[in-house]
């Protein structure tokens, strides 16, 4: 028999996965170069060099890593090393282009722009995106296409020596929800099937956007960050610029589809609507988002704001939309909907949308676990001796998920608060700190006060930058990915 | 090929693990969800929590159009009642491991084979043909046969004295020896030898041979192949059962100890010609009364793997020439290996290899493996029609180092392989290559 379990960490896999990987990263910086060109602009040999770059730094981990033919031996420590070192080293490859543009970003800000883009958090250190070239926005929106359904996701499509027995420590360590469900046998047919309805559903939305008053490159770059749910826009002014109550409902749906479960969708286009329509945490999703329209419309007219029914109806579902699927666009200010209003909005973006979708946060379904084990803790209370089960979805969760599910609670409200107490050191108000850090940890993009109206993550201190760049991080890949490699059992041989 | 597998014992694990390195699809449906979940973090397959028996789990679990359903719970009846219900909710082919030899007859099989069970695996039975062929053939360490006997792949240990110990393996090839080294297990690893290894004593060689070279290879060992006469069974459970019935008639005097009386009467009484013993099976005094140091073959299977290992070894300082443990708790397997036990032997790694070995017959499949070696493999690959080992004499193809090609079978007709031999269109060639790296090989016959 084989022994199974190792202790120690082979560098190599991780090496020469992540050289492979940025190969392909080579790959998907010649579409911004495409881009480019094709508007005729200087940038392109940015992008030519930073592929070059790439796929030199691929190349070199491959051999580092044991060359192409080495035999890959992946466990669960791989996996999570992995996962992280993945989605760091596509940030660093990928904020060449912003170091080298015309009107060049500091190194900070190059990072935080790019870990916003990949984990499709939103925030943008640029006060002036319609300064900005055609060939960096295509980039800026394609990081956060890529980064909506999951780095590791596109790559066990495009490599296929990944569908291994190995690269499902990789797949439960960036894709999200309580438990890990798969659609089929093998990882690589489960991940192929999620991306073609990311794929169909992207392309249904740059149609639909194409219609409107859109060109076909906004249209494009506002698909890619709408259906990711990232938030990086084209214009200033976000999806307002474009005045249009069309583009508004388009947008506004389709971001809460990004809102919903992958798998069930992939269900639901093969004819298959049941299990979405059983699933209690699509339930819960539906109910929350429509109990938020109406407060958010209540809260809109009672401050003043009337715009005609049209308005006074597709702003406050926009803005429920975007903060609860952790999109971020704008689409008219709620910053004048009064205070209850700004409360609703924090939850809503601590909350996120369901797991195994393209949000970000703590996701419904453990909300929706959280409230039931609450309801049966208060029965116990009274009822010792009674026996309880908390299911979702008919499915009963065990002692060890729950607990599991409490703590990442307890973490994330805790990295929640280091964020805005960090942030809040350097003077500015609690309120706009809190806020900053739930929308960077839960990967939402939204602003407000100072990150608002009031100026954008730019002028935020570097050190906040950083901090703020991990926070998103670990939000994306749900805590436990991440926290784990700074704990000391993770090295301990 | 999708194949779903109905038991998340060690036996079901073991082949969805198998399986799953041999790139199918797999879905393991079990009621231990820890043991499901664990398996789901680590391997390439789909798990399934619930029993093998409702239809709902097995329709969830893609039973429609699968290829294979295997059952193999603990419990017969319930591998019988899953397998009925696949074959009738779509699985084109099923196995269930059944708990009831009457049940393999040929009578029976094809009543069987009408209500939805193609084919009906008994552990017991298997063990006990295996415990035959070593008898038999007791000088071996493992003896497998490929197409009925066609060519025949041994794991033999080396004795100091003998005539290969010390021996590089060019000298072998000049003088001309009808068989091939293609492995070697030493301290653990096994090698895969090229012209310049040598054999050291003590080592473990495989060597695949013609039916006809059995003799020469034992003396080249350095074992001279002894007649069994006088065997004794420790247990006398389900398993002796089915061994006293596979012995029966090969003229071994057979004796049997077992402490429970129930046991022994049944066995009694079916058997009558056996020696039945009702004593402590540990009980050494009662060993040697029943001539433990005449015996020519010790065979332990107890329930206790523990039990049975140091019965083993007891049997060995009593001077026993042969001892063959059963070894139940897989865990246990490697160890019991690097005892003083002549051969290990285990039901469920016996259960999952025949049903891998089944898979060659599906027409879909042109590899199998046929023998796992803990850190090589010993696989069946067709040559497929202009295939590139197919192009040039062996010596001429450059073959890569962790693989060698120990032998042909050409239209049923087993065949050595030599630089020389071209390999043709059809063949199934035995290539023995170290774990994982099959498919790289793979390549060279498509």
């Amino acid at each position: 028999m084989k022994r199974l379990s190792r202790i120690h960490i082979d560098y190599r896999t991780v090496s020469n996965v992540t050289g492979s990987l940025l190969f392909v990263e080579a790959v998907m910086l010649l579409l911004p170069l495409l881009v480019s060109l094709m508007y005729g602009e200087s940038e392109w040999w940015i992008f030519m060099s930073t592929a070059a770059l790439s796929a030199t730094v691929g190349v070199g981990l491959i051999q580092l890593g044991g060359g192409r033919h080495y035999k890959l031996q992946m466990n669960r420590r791989e996996g999570y090393l992995l996962t992280t070192f993945i989605w760091i080293a596509y940030s660093l490859i990928g904020m060449v282009p912003f170091m080298f543009m015309p009107a060049p970003l500091s190194v900070t800000d190059a990072f935080f722009e790019t870990m916003s883009g990949f984990t499709t958090t939103g925030a943008t250190v640029f006060a002036d995106v319609e300064s900005l070239s055609h060939g960096i926005l295509f980039w800026r929106a394609l990081t956060q296409w890529v980064g909506g359904l999951g780095i590791v996701i596109f790559m066990l499509v495009v490599l296929p020596t990944l569908n291994q027995s190995g690269s499902v420590s990789l797949f439960n360590a960036e894709v999200t929800g309580i438990t890990h469900d798969k659609l089929h046998p093998r990882v690589g047919q489960t991940a192929k099937s999620l991306l073609y309805v990311y794929l169909l559903l992207t392309a249904v939305l740059i149609l639909l956007l194409w219609c409107g008053p859109m060109n076909l490159f906004d249209s494009v770059c506002q698909g890619f960050s709408t259906m990711s749910t990232g938030g990086f826009s084209t214009r200033n002014a976000s999806i307002a610029a474009w005045d249009s109550d069309y583009v508004g409902w388009v947008v506004a749906v389709f971001m809460l589809v990004g809102g919903v479960n992958f798998m069930l969708l992939y269900g639901l286009l093969r004819g298959n609507w049941r299990p979405l329509a059983r699933n209690d945490v699509f339930r819960a999703y539906g109910l929350i988002v429509l109990a938020a329209w109406g407060l958010f419309a209540l809260a809109r007219f009672i401050n003043g704001n009337d715009g005609g029914l049209g308005r006074n109806l597709l702003e406050p579902l926009f803005q429920v939309a975007t903060t609860i699927t952790t999109t971020g666009f704008s689409f008219g200010s709620y910053e004048g909907w009064g205070q209850l209003a700004l409360s609703v909005i924090l939850i809503l973006m601590v909350m996120g949308a369901c797991a195994g979708s393209t949000t970000g946060a703590v996701k419904i379904d453990r909300f929706v676990a959280l409230w039931k084990n609450m309801r049966k803790s208060v029965e116990l209370a009274l009822y010792p001796q009674h026996t309880v089960t908390v299911e979702i979805n008919g499915h009963a969760l065990e002692d060890t998920q729950m607990s599991r599910i409490m703590s990442l609670f307890a973490i994330y409200t805790i990295l929640l608060m280091a964020g805005a107490m960090l942030m809040s050191a350097y003077g500015y108000s609690f309120t706009d700190s809190l806020f900053a850090s739930a929308s960077c940890i839960g990967n939402n993009g939204l602003g407000y006060g100072v990150t608002g109206a009031g100026g954008g993550f730019g002028t935020l201190p570097a050190s906040v930058k950083w901090l703020y760049s991990l926070l998103m991080l670990i939000g994306r890949l749900e805590v436990f990915t991440v926290i784990v490699i700074f704990s000391r059992k993770f090295w301990r041989r | 090929m999708k194949i779903i597998i109905a038991g998340d014992g060690d036996t079901g694990c073991h082949l969805a693990r198998q399986l799953c390195a041999e790139n199918q699809d797999v879905v393991l449906i079990g009621e231990d969800r820890k043991r499901l979940e664990e398996l789901d973090s680590r391997n390439n397959i789909m798990v399934q929590y619930g029993s093998g028996v409702m239809p709902s789990n097995l329709k969830s679990a893609g039973v429609a159009g699968c290829d294979l359903f295997i059952g193999v719970t603990p419990w017969g009846n319930e591998n019988i009642v899953s397998s009925q219900l696949a074959k009738a909710l779509g699985a084109k082919r099923t196995v269930a491991r059944i708990d009831n030899g009457e049940l393999i007859t040929d009578s029976v099989r094809d009543v069987l084979r009408h209500t939805g069970i193609d084919i009906a695996l008994y552990p017991e039975y298997l063990v006990a043909h295996e415990i035959r062929t070593l008898l038999k053939h007791n000088w071996v360490k493992q003896w497998f046969e490929l197409h009925d006997g066609a060519l025949v792949i041994v794991g033999v240990k080396v004795r100091p004295e003998s005539e290969l110990a010390g021996r590089h393996l060019y000298e072998l090839l000049k003088s001309e020896h009808p068989f091939h080294v293609a492995a070697i297990r030493r301290k653990g690893k096994t090698i895969i030898p090229k012209g310049d290894n040598r054999i050291e004593a003590n080592d473990i060689v495989y060597v695949s041979m013609l039916p006809d070279g059995a003799d020469s290879v034992a003396g080249l060992c350095g074992h001279s192949p002894c007649r069994v006469q006088k065997v004794m069974i420790s247990g006398a459970g389900k398993l002796a059962r089915q061994i006293v019935r596979a012995l029966q008639h090969s003229g071994y005097d057979i004796t049997v100890i077992d402490a429970d009386t129930a046991r022994c009467r049944k066995l009694s009484a079916r058997y009558p010609s056996v020696t039945v013993v009702n004593a402590d099976q540990r009980d050494y005094e009662v060993l040697c009364d029943e001539g433990l140091e005449s015996t020519d073959a010790f065979i332990a299977v107890n329930d206790s793997s523990e039990m049975n290992i140091v019965g083993s070894l007891l049997a060995k300082d009593a001077g026993v020439p042969r001892t063959i443990a059963e070894i139940e708790d897989i865990q246990y397997f490697t160890e019991a290996e690097n005892l003083n036990i002549d051969v290990v032997v285990n039901k469920k790694l016996l259960t999952s290899s025949s049903i891998l070995q089944m898979l060659l017959d599906s027409k879909n499949m042109e590899t199998s493996r046929c023998l796992s070696l803990e850190d090589a493999d010993v696989s069946e690959i067709v040559a497929a029609p202009d295939s590139k080992i197919t192009r040039a004499a062996v010596k001429d193809l450059k073959l890569p180092n962790g693989m060698t090609l120990a032998g042909i079978v050409r239209n049923g007709e087993g065949m050595l392989v030599s630089g020389d031999t071209r390999i043709q269109t059809g063949d199934h060639v035995v290539v023995f290559s170290l774990s994982g790296s099959l498919n790289k090989y793979e390549k060279l016959f498509r």
